[in-house]
């Protein structure tokens, strides 16, 4: 089991009054499942992925990640899980501007403290793997959209982490640079790789294997489709 | 994050905006300039002083009518009421002062010099009592000094300064040649070696010649300058009272009154620059404190608009594992090299004003190498403490805002 959450719930406060981004979430997901969040806007997916990717801590409730329960950790002990477990695929892809393909990719490795020789071994592999190995020395503004979301996406899976969070992936993309992105999670899949998706668009949820939607900050329902 | 991390971030980041950056730090670069001018200035000065006082010589003493340094005109007005130090007064403090191991005396006042159709104005012309010749580092070039027989005698005789034999005599030996000094006519027995020139008074244009020769023509009403050298330093202080008693019973001077004359060595001339340098330091240090301080602000305040800037990077960071203390020294580092950044072009310009100090006044400005590394520790320091408020809001940032932050 990968991840293992119990009664995950997310409260705010808003001029006085209780808001419940989400309420009393369990939801488990084991190794090498490729599964979706799904939801409208203001569903309480984007909590629920701000909660599974350690940026935020629930009000109430746990959230065990790698048999390890992280719900309730100080700043920096989720800063080092970040690093370590996660990888995060934004939609605007969040490379740094001034930075090159390979220094973006290096970055979580800066953060874990790998030798400088060590961290460009290890960023060209994951540039190669996302086939952007010819790219390495561009900066984001020199490349298209899909090369900038795989750029990113060796960034994510440069420290080797657990799990690959991505959210809303192919946003910002035509149909046909957001499908070989999906091909490429498919084949990272494949390899062994744990996905998860957060998305809105029912075309990105069907290619996962199982797809778990949230309305008014509760699971609605949990699918699981093809194999 | 190691160092080098951080400082090549920063370093790009300032890259990026290097208008921003210079502007930025404008008061470092001004307060760091000012700071090594300044400083250089004091410097050039002390080797003044230490000049003046090497000129003097060690051990030695002079009594004269006044102080070396007059300070204000009444001091003057009151000075110019004193009673002479005469030749008489010397002869009497050679008869009773046992303790010294050599007495002297001069007088001295600017003259025309003339050697045919040539001539030098405002020359330095000093009547010399051997065996003490100030300055302490004169020096005879060519031909020899005056001797004790040629002083006693009167003789007409001169030494002349290395500029005013060059002036007057170009390339040609002037030993043997015969100068007026105004209207009076001396033989040129030997010139001096060259000295330079001291806060731009030059010490070559000189003429020398016997005390008694320099009265005979000059009269008897100038104050003379009696040099007393002790035989050591530890004896310093009792020839001095010696002489001191020397002079009060001449002067018929009761217990309860001031002397009427002055006893001045070396200490009184370092004496005065300390005051005077130190009054400097401190006027100079309060403006640098101050444009330090305000550089320090307009720093924090770019370091907080850079913060906000790259709200989102730093979001980006934290979401891949950055730890407050990350970022913290991220933004540290971006402070302390722009502040230091500031502290060395500060440095430079303050070198490039030493440069244009001493080719344009006659203070020899001189750059020293503790006034930078002072520099750099200040600006620094300035980076640093300016640098944690910034930093710290950059550290304390919550990811998923920042990350959300357009």
């Amino acid at each position: 089991m990968l991840i293992r959450t119990a009664e995950l719930t997310k409260r705010y406060e808003v001029g006085g009054e209780e808001i419940y981004a989400l309420r009393d979430v369990n939801l488990s997901v084991e190794r090498n499942e490729y599964m979706a969040i799904t939801g409208p806007s203001g569903s309480g997916k984007s909590t629920l992925m701000n909660l599974l990717g350690c940026l935020d801590t629930p009000t109430r409730g746990t959230y065990y990640l790698n048999n390890q329960e992280v719900s309730q950790l100080p700043d920096d002990r989720l800063a080092e899980i970040r690093n370590k477990e996660i990888g995060f695929v934004f939609q605007t892809f969040n490379l740094l501007p001034r930075a090159t393909a390979l220094h973006n990719v290096e970055l979580p490795l800066v953060y874990s403290g790998i030798t400088k020789e060590e961290r460009k071994v290890r960023a060209v592999q994951a540039l190669q793997s996302v086939e952007m190995g010819d790219r390495a020395a561009h900066r984001p503004n020199e490349l298209s959209g899909g090369q900038r979301q795989r750029v990113a996406i060796a960034r994510a899976l440069v420290n080797r982490p657990s799990l690959l969070l991505a959210d809303e992936p192919t946003g910002n993309l035509d149909s046909k640079t957001g499908e070989e992105i999906l091909r490429l999670f498919e084949k990272l899949h494949a390899e062994g790789q744990t996905i998860l998706v957060v998305t809105h668009e029912k075309k990105v949820a069907e290619r996962a294997h199982r797809v778990v939607s949230i309305m008014d900050g509760r699971v609605a329902s949990d699918l699981r489709q093809k194999g | 994050m190691p160092f080098g991390e951080g400082l090549s971030i920063a370093l790009r980041a300032l890259w990026a905006n290097k208008l921003r950056s210079i502007l930025t730090v404008l008061g470092n670069i001004i307060a760091i300039m000012s700071i090594i001018a300044v400083m250089a200035v004091i410097e050039g000065m002390n080797s003044y002083v230490e000049n003046k006082v090497a000129g003097l010589g060690a051990n030695v003493f002079v009594v004269q009518r006044g102080p070396f340094i007059i300070t204000s005109h009444e001091e003057l007005e009151k000075i110019q009421k004193r009673r002479r130090v005469t030749v008489e007064d010397l002869e009497q403090i050679r008869r009773s002062v046992s303790t010294a191991s050599s007495i002297g005396a001069y007088d001295s006042s600017a003259h025309k010099v003339r050697y045919q159709e040539r001539y030098v104005e405002q020359v330095d012309v000093q009547g010399q009592d051997l065996p003490i010749l100030l300055p302490a580092n004169f020096e005879i070039g060519k031909g020899r000094l005056f001797s004790r027989a040629e002083i006693d005698r009167s003789r007409p005789l001169a030494v002349l300064g290395s500029e005013v034999a060059d002036k007057l005599f170009e390339k040609a030996d002037p030993v043997g040649k015969e100068v007026r000094v105004e209207s009076v006519a001396y033989t040129v027995v030997g010139v001096a070696k060259e000295q330079g020139s001291v806060l731009g008074v030059s010490q070559d244009k000189t003429l020398l010649m016997p005390l008694s020769a320099y009265q005979k023509q000059f009269g008897t009403l100038g104050s003379v300058s009696i040099p007393i050298e002790a035989r050591d330093k530890e004896s310093m202080a009792a020839t001095k009272d010696e002489a001191r008693v020397v002079m009060r019973v001449r002067h018929r001077l009761k217990p309860n009154q001031e002397d009427d004359f002055a006893l001045e060595s070396s200490e009184s001339l370092t004496d005065f620059w300390k005051q005077i340098s130190q009054a400097i330091f401190m006027t100079a240090s309060g403006l640098v404190a101050l444009s330090l301080v305000v550089g320090g602000i307009v720093i924090m305040n770019i370091m907080l608009v850079s913060v906000t800037e790259r709200t989102r990077e730093i979001g980006i960071r934290k979401a891949l594992g950055a730890k407050r203390r990350h970022v913290l020294w991220q933004f540290l580092i971006e402070s302390i090299a722009l502040s230091t950044l500031g502290g060395v072009i500060g440095v430079l310009l303050g070198w490039l004003l030493c440069a244009v100090i001493r080719a344009a006044t006659p203070v020899p400005a001189s750059l020293s190498l503790v006034s930078v590394a002072l520099a750099l520790v200040i600006v620094f320091l300035v980076g640093l403490i300016f640098g944690i408020y910034p930093a710290n809001r950059a550290a304390r940032l919550d990811p998923i805002e920042a990350l959300r932050y357009e």
